[in-house]
């Protein structure tokens, strides 16, 4: 999918997207290589695992903190991973990842189990690609 | 904390090769009459599954696939050590557990179910705890994983990698089916009394959502450093404790306050009982395919049963 109807969905979902916790961004961005590469989970904007990606080596439920690495222009992109991913690629050599989101009323709940070596488009999760945070085993 | 002999899962990594029991006693429990009883094993504790009250998605053998998963993983382990990667056997597959647990519903999956937990808990969520990782930019060792986890599946049966991957997706799409109940917004005839409770208790907002109250969140502690350790062309980092996420004293006085107010409304039961009615609407649904999947997958299981025991 292009990028401008999912940047019109981002901007769509950003009055709801209140964030539920407050910790400044952490530094887990995996290998920190622009391939998703032994070992890491990683989300991708695009529905085809495209530019836009964040990489993890551990679970992390708090997404609303994460940002997209851009590497065409080689910078972090604005746009924020919660509720945004358009697909994943489980390179987790040891655990099938879950992904979980929460609700308006704080109940956590797992969308999606990501067997190792899942590889695709997110659509299935949930039409707005809900996503809070990532759990391992 | 996990002790230096605990990998955070309440287990010892000297005991992993005696994991194999667990998936033993799930298999024996609940499929195939045939099975053997395993001799001479320490039965452990049985699982939520064995002593919770039934409902239609037990019809979904999640825990199957967990027990296939972790035959596939010492297969993997075992073709990888002779292929020139023996770290991965080294730090011993970490079989997973309760992949599908959540399909199971009860109260506890719609919030705190007393106003101590919700106040301990707040709106938050722990970090689970996590087994070792490993971690390579080598494409020789990435060609070796392809090629080792194929083949431990086909140890299995011919469509193993097929019909497990069917199966996730079926027991993911169970899970989507239940979404609404947790996605859908509070119906009025549950949120004027709750909103009018929460007022009185010194919390208002014009909608039921918690982030509109006005309270800072708490969060789950420091990512952990990552600490990993070089093993020829691979790292390797050491199990991840569970962090417990830290409610801000706003957000548990909140969390207590909202465990009452929903609860007096009836909006957890509400929602347990509306989850139960789509399950067995989702069951009746999909039973071609559960019927279809699950006596292939209960016989995956029964051969990953065997495999494990061999090692």
């Amino acid at each position: 999918m292009k990028l401008l109807p999912r940047l019109a969905a981002v901007l769509a979902l950003a009055g709801g997207a209140a964030a539920i916790t407050t910790v400044p961004a952490h530094a887990d961005n995996g290998d920190g290589n622009v391939a998703c590469n032994s070992g890491e989970i990683c989300f991708y904007f695009d529905y085809s695992l495209g530019n836009l990606r964040r990489h993890f080596w551990n679970a992390d439920m708090q997404h609303n903190n994460d940002y997209y690495w851009d590497p065409a222009n080689n910078r972090q992109s604005s746009i924020k991973l919660m509720d945004t991913a358009g697909s994943f690629w489980n390179r987790d050599t040891e655990c099938a990842i879950k992904i979980w989101d929460i609700t308006s009323t704080g109940d956590w709940f797992v969308t999606f189990t990501a067997p190792r070596g899942w590889k695709g488009d997110l659509r299935t999760v949930g039409k707005q690609n809900r996503n809070n945070g990532h759990s391992r085993c | 904390m996990s002790s230096p002999d605990n990998n955070g899962y309440g287990c010892s990594r000297s005991s992993r090769n005696r994991l194999w029991i667990l998936p033993l006693f799930l298999l024996t429990a609940c499929s195939t009459p045939t099975a053997p009883a395993p001799a001479a094993v320490v039965v452990p504790t049985p699982t939520v599954r064995v002593q919770a009250p039934s409902q239609p998605y037990d019809a979904f053998r999640g825990d199957l696939l967990d027990v296939i998963a972790a035959a596939v993983l010492v297969e993997r382990d075992r073709c990888m050590a002779k292929a020139d990667y023996p770290e991965l056997q080294e730090i011993g597959g970490q079989p997973a557990s309760g992949s599908f647990d959540d399909l199971k519903v009860t109260a506890a999956a719609f919030g705190a179910t007393s106003a101590v937990e919700a106040r301990r808990r707040g709106f938050g969520r722990d970090v689970p705890a996590e087994p070792p990782a490993v971690r390579s930019t080598s494409q020789k060792f990435s060609d070796a994983m392809d090629r080792c986890t194929q083949e431990a599946n086909a140890r299995l049966g011919p469509n193993a990698m097929e019909v497990q991957s069917r199966y996730y997706d079926l027991g993911n799409q169970l899970r989507m089916a239940l979404r609404p109940v947790y996605a859908d917004k509070m119906p009025p005839r549950f949120a004027v009394p709750v909103l009018a409770c929460l007022r009185a208790k010194g919390f208002t907002s014009k909608t039921p959502d918690v982030r509109t109250f006005g309270i800072p969140f708490g969060n789950a502690g420091p990512e952990p450093s990552p600490g990993w350790d070089k093993r020829g062309v691979l790292q390797v980092r050491p199990a991840n404790p569970a962090r417990p996420y830290v409610p801000t004293s706003q957000e548990s006085a909140l969390a207590a306050a909202w465990y009452d107010c929903t609860t007096t409304a009836g909006w957890p039961r509400f929602q347990l009982t509306r989850a139960l009615a789509l399950q067995a609407t989702t069951v009746h649904n999909l039973k071609p395919q559960l019927d279809e999947l699950t006596p292939t997958i209960k016989s995956l299981a029964h051969q990953a049963n065997t495999v494990i025991a061999q090692q």
